[in-house]
């Protein structure tokens, strides 16, 4: 190899063209050099006896001090089977999706991880089971039992199974019964109903509502609440025929949740820089009084419960434009999915199985502040969810599935959260809003 | 004529070069071809390192630019597709006016703060030095950590809200990062409060060059305060001037970690970079192909505006 000394280094002009070059390789991406492929393994899944260590990774848990739910199960699991110690490995919350799908790629995954139901974010699981990375559950007998026929759609992938679902979270508003009682207000049963209530609460110098402006998932659990009302009341089917193309956001009653989101604005049920406003925001607003209520999955009560002794906290549903049009959205969609490269499967399933046994999704329900699969089934009201009755004992009539779980991508939902910001600042209109979403669904899987 | 012209060109360039010594040959001639040998040999792994870990995944990251990858899977070749849907506007045309709104305030704003500070605490100041680790002391601190007190600051609620309240300047009050009107401006200010003491200490490296008593003889031969500063202090400090300049357009254009935990890119997508597009795009909506067109296309950006400014200076110095 010959050197390059300074006689033959290059010229001014030379070195500013390197530089450039050198500059657009280092600033070009910071993205990895990730490849895509297909890693499912068809190694055949051995019993293993001696002494085995695997991982199980979930979102951080959030309740209120309390250990991760599933800690419990681990322990029990320990018990029954000596050998297998299973490690767990939380990752924050917003960021668990895209941690799994870089080390899937990178090839070291947990063996075990939480996924949601279908492919509507980045957590879902089909868009996994497509690139291969998670292994085919579907001749495992108790994979399929786990899955309740109601919940089938957000489960099978022609005809396979991947994940196992773990508890079902209704999505509620999560209110301040103190400050309802405070204002003279008794759980209205029509959005106009709501309204004037709004108005009531923004007189007494409080607002109805605190809405994470800045967070679509947050702005976008308030939409999909009013659209199981709005729109899933009187066609339940309307995922299917917009999968199907015969109807759009546009053109549907999806406009009617929009603008009954103005309608709020206008009535001042939101807190003053509701826009503006970040997740961090929403909890304290409503532990300290300052609003009736926000919306939150219901399991959420059980740490602002923990958290605060002296206050009284409820879930409810958001009303209809009947009384008798209200519905509830609760899907089983939080689910785990086995690492299709994991080396220690046998091991794994294993676990898996025994998490999937009733009793065991009862405790983790119970733990996570969740509604267990069985008492879903069976038409079991939660104790803990005593406004929730009329819902759980008619659930074919009264639960819809969580409608996002049933879009193709990301980004519909992304662009119905961003696009609700966008109503409360003035930026944008209903039309534009679900046009946009109309463009994302388009785009597909 | 052509090897007339080269070979003044090649006087020209003997004429440049520093005086080398008397021809190497034998011995002499072997330990320099050792020594260049060795000078490689050290060099390799470095730049090996540097090869594997930097340019080589920024190259497939770039090739990436040229599929419909979306993070996961297979992938196609889809050509000059995805630069095409940059071309077609839309979210991307809002990205990169902010971007280009942004950069250049917080390059002039920066650069002109950080330069009166810097004449300001330069000698006279009897406490410069407290003051100038004060200015300074953002600097060092993470830029989310900051980005989340201003975030505190900025919120409905928040001290800055409350304070305008006390004074009475109640119409004042707003949602300064929910409001389009002044989601920008509140941005650019974390910036600068961050990004200011390190251009101070910069102009102030190029302040000590310049001799007092040059100013000294320029003001009694009576220059003007501006006089003395535009003729003995600006072209003394220029090498400063070009650094500072160039270093915030960068940081400027490709401003992230502040947006990100300020806004989010919002409200809808008021103060979304193209940064954050490419994040956002890539990560939260698994389109990778775009996203790496879409940092190609930034990274040229910024490759050109950096070299125009660069030109633009270089003139001006010599004018």
């Amino acid at each position: 190899m010959k050197g390059r000394t300074m006689k033959n280094a290059p010229s001014p002009a030379g070195r500013r063209f390197l530089s450039v070059a050198a500059l657009a390789s280092l600033t070009a991406l910071a993205l990895g050099a990730c490849g895509g492929g297909d890693t499912n393994s068809n190694t055949p899944i051995a019993e293993e006896t001696g002494p085995v260590e695997i991982t199980l990774a979930t979102p951080a848990f959030t309740g209120g001090g309390a250990a991760n739910p599933y800690q419990t199960l681990i322990d029990a699991f320990k018990a029954k089977n000596p050998n297998i110690t299973v490690k767990l490995v939380e990752s924050p919350a917003d960021q668990h999706g895209q941690t799994m799908r870089t080390q899937l790629q990178a090839g070291n995954a947990p063996d075990l991880f939480y996924v949601t139901a279908g492919r509507g974010n980045n957590q879902s699981f089909a868009s996994l089971a497509e690139a291969g990375y998670l292994q085919d559950l579907t001749d495992q007998k108790w994979a399929a039992d786990a899955i309740p026929a109601s919940a089938k759609n957000l489960y099978y992938d022609e005809d396979k199974v991947f994940a196992v679902p773990a508890d079902l979270a209704p999505i509620t508003m999560l209110q301040n019964t103190g400050v309802l009682k405070e204002l003279g207000l008794q759980e209205p049963s029509t959005l106009d109903e709501l309204v004037t209530q709004c108005k009531t609460a923004r007189a007494a110098g409080k607002s109805y509502f605190a809405v994470a402006g800045t967070s679509g998932a947050n702005t976008g659990l308030q939409a999909m609440q009013l659209a199981a009302s709005l729109v899933y009341a009187k066609d339940p089917q309307w995922d299917a025929k917009r999968a199907n193309k015969e109807t759009t956001f546009a053109d549907s009653d999806w406009k009617k949740v929009l603008e009954q989101i103005l309608k709020f604005k206008d009535a001042g049920c939101y807190q003053d820089g509701a826009a503006g406003a970040g997740f961090d925001q929403l909890f304290p607003s409503v532990a300290q009084g300052k609003v009736a209520a926000a919306f939150a999955p219901a399991g959420a009560v059980a740490a602002l419960k923990a958290q605060v002794k002296d206050g009284s906290f409820d879930v409810a549903v958001l009303p209809g434009e009947k009384a008798e049009d209200s519905r509830l959205i609760a899907s089983p969609g939080n689910a785990l999915a086995v690492n299709a490269a994991g080396k220690h499967k046998g091991s794994t399933l294993k676990f898996l199985e025994f998490l999937a046994q009733p009793a065991n999704q009862d405790a983790l329900a119970k733990a996570n502040g969740n509604v267990s699969i069985t008492s879903a089934v069976s038409g079991t009201v939660p104790e803990q969810f005593p406004l929730l009755e009329p819902y759980f004992s008619e659930p074919e009539k009264k639960i819809v599935s969580q409608p996002n779980y049933l879009w193709p991508n990301s980004g519909v939902y992304d662009s119905l959260g961003t696009g609700i910001q966008g109503l409360l600042t003035g930026q944008a209109t209903p039309d534009q809003v679900l046009k946009t979403m109309d463009e994302q669904y388009d785009r597909g899987a | 004529m052509t090897a007339q012209l080269e070979q003044k060109a090649e006087g020209a360039r003997v004429i440049g070069r520093q005086p080398r010594a008397s021809k190497k040959n034998g011995r002499e001639g072997d330990r320099g071809t050792e020594r260049r040998f060795a000078t490689w040999w050290w060099f390799t792994p470095a730049l090996l390192a540097l090869v594997l870990i930097h340019y080589a995944p920024s190259a497939i990251g770039a090739f990436f630019a040229f599929t419909n990858w979306k993070g996961l899977g297979k992938w196609q070749f889809v050509g000059w597709d995805n630069f095409a849907a940059i071309a077609e506007g839309g979210p991307t045309t809002t990205a990169l006016i902010n971007t280009f709104i942004i950069g250049i305030s917080f390059v002039v704003l920066t650069n002109v703060l950080g330069l009166l500070l810097a004449l300001g605490l330069n000698r006279t100041v009897k406490s410069r030095n407290v003051i100038r680790t004060l200015i300074f002391a953002p600097v060092v601190l993470s830029s989310l950590a900051t980005s989340y007190i201003w975030k505190f600051i900025f919120e409905q609620g928040g001290p800055l809200n409350e304070f305008l309240g006390s004074v009475g300047l109640e119409s004042l009050k707003r949602t300064w990062l929910g409001d389009p009107s002044t989601v920008l401006p509140a941005i650019i200010i974390v910036m600068v409060w961050q990004n200011v003491g390190l251009v101070m200490v910069m102009y102030l490296a190029g302040l000590a060059t310049v001799s007092p008593e040059l100013e000294e003889a320029a003001s009694l031969d009576g220059a003007s305060l501006w006089q003395r500063f535009n003729y003995v202090v600006l072209p003394a400090i220029m090498p400063s001037v070009v650094i500072a300049m160039t270093l915030m357009l960068i940081n400027g254009l490709r401003v992230f970690d502040q947006i990100q935990a300020l806004t989010g890119g919002g409200p809808y997508g008021a103060s979304e970079t193209l940064a954050v597009t490419i994040y956002k795009e890539t990560f939260v909506l698994g389109r990778f192909g775009f996203g790496a067109a879409l940092a190609l296309v930034m990274s040229l950006i910024i490759i050109i505006l950096t070299v125009a400014q660069r030109l633009l200076l270089r003139t001006s110095s010599k004018g």
